[in-house]
């Protein structure tokens, strides 16, 4: 009878690696929305991680992973914001008036990578000022490209809610900007 | 349609949401209507302002140090599902290993003897470990534990591997290629777990300097 020969493939950690890394990029993308900082970002995305490393069955199981992930991420999120009103400390920063500075103070300048134009800067602005509710499903939908199908199952509100989120988020949005929105 | 309507269905025709009527409708008022054109035209561009909003890069590194941490938080202890895991059907009791019947595929078979393994630091030295089950068994969990200054190929840093796969009746080989990153002179411990019950298995290891002689077997 031949050998059974054993393999090392299936580890765990390999496991998780190949599931999770393909999603880590769009989730360090959605959290820096959520944040408005990077480093809390990267905070926000290992929290998940090391929360998910020991749920790797039930990961797998998971049909579409991304929305999923992103469910996960966002109620990590609105979790850390609760701790934070207990605590003075934390990956999240809830004031918006500190989420706006950060938004703002993400020109960089000259050595930077980038630049914020006109309107952009008064969109992170307009996007601060937003309710949580309207400025959530703005970053998942409208700058994150999730469909309103599946910010359905993310947010647990029908799509009607949705719609109607999203139509008052872009009217106050447009209404902020006023004619930086004329062509 | 009035423009009124048109423009109660620009959010949806921007989401692709409407069905296609509804959609050729709204094409034929907008590319007639400069009022509702502008309307849309707004829309859009707030549409391409927030999905060209840019996000500062993550830092260096990023995707492997959250995988590594992710592993390291789990690796500090090991975690409880893995007991969990092979706790499964605690009823069966079965002897699962009779014994490793080779340690290296370059030394002669002494079957139930663990040899030591002697090697040289950036050597790389693929071992067998044979298991002999007098079972099938379908769900068995292997940990090892690999000490300081040894790594196993492909899984750099990792000091902890934990698995499941199926032991066949009689001999299950698994070959692992390890590499000396330091001297050290410590086990390797294999340990199986099934339904509650576990066995462990240390495999002496000596790591030297190159060029260092060898003065123990």
């Amino acid at each position: 009878m031949a050998d059974n020969v054993l393999n090392l493939f299936n580890t765990h950690s390999r496991r998780f690696d190949a599931l999770l890394r393909p999603y880590l990029d769009d989730l360090y993308r959605l959290a820096c929305r959520l944040c408005g900082d990077e480093h809390d970002a990267e905070d926000l995305v290992q929290d998940l991680a090391i929360r998910l490393y020991p749920r790797l069955d039930e990961l797998e199981k998971v049909e579409c992973l991304r929305p999923w992930l992103a469910r996960v991420l966002h109620n990590l999120y609105i979790d850390a914001i609760r701790k934070r009103q207990r605590r003075p400390q934390g990956y999240v920063d809830n004031d918006s008036d500190m989420h706006l500075a950060r938004l703002q103070d993400r020109s960089y300048g000259p050595e930077g990578r980038f630049e914020l134009d006109d309107l952009q800067r008064q969109l992170a602005a307009s996007i601060s000022s937003l309710s949580e509710e309207h400025r959530y499903v703005v970053i998942m939908h409208d700058m994150e490209g999730y469909t309103l199908n599946e910010l359905t199952e993310i947010f647990g509100v029908p799509l009607g809610t949705l719609k109607s989120r999203l139509h008052r988020a872009r009217k106050l949005l447009r209404d902020a900007l006023g004619t930086e929105l004329s062509e | 349609m009035k423009c009124e309507e048109i423009i109660e269905l620009l959010d949806d025709y921007i989401d692709e949401m409407l069905p296609p009527e509804q959609r050729d409708l709204v094409s034929t008022h907008v590319s007639a209507c400069a009022s509702c054109r502008q309307e849309l035209a707004s829309m859009q561009l707030l549409r391409d302002a927030l999905r060209n909003y840019p996000v500062k890069p993550s830092s260096r590194g990023f995707a492997d140090n959250i995988l590594r941490n992710a592993r390291r938080a789990h690796n500090r202890g090991r975690p409880a599902m893995y007991m969990a895991a092979g706790a499964v059907a605690a009823g069966l009791m079965m002897l699962l290993v009779a014994g490793i019947v080779r340690m290296d595929v370059n030394q002669a078979a002494r079957p139930a003897a663990i040899q030591k393994v002697e090697m040289t630091v950036l050597e790389q030295r693929t071992i067998s470990l044979a298991f002999n089950s007098p079972n099938a068994i379908n769900e068995v969990t292997f940990i090892l534990d690999l000490p300081e200054g040894i790594e196993l190929s492909g899984y750099p840093e990792q000091r902890e591997l934990v698995w499941k796969d199926a032991l066949s009746n009689g001999k299950n080989v698994l070959q692992l290629t390890l590499m000396g990153k330091k001297p050290m002179s410590g086990s390797l411990k294999a340990t199986i777990e099934h339904a509650g019950k576990r066995r462990e298995f240390n495999i002496p290891l000596n790591v030297r300097e190159v060029g260092a002689s060898l003065t123990t077997i």
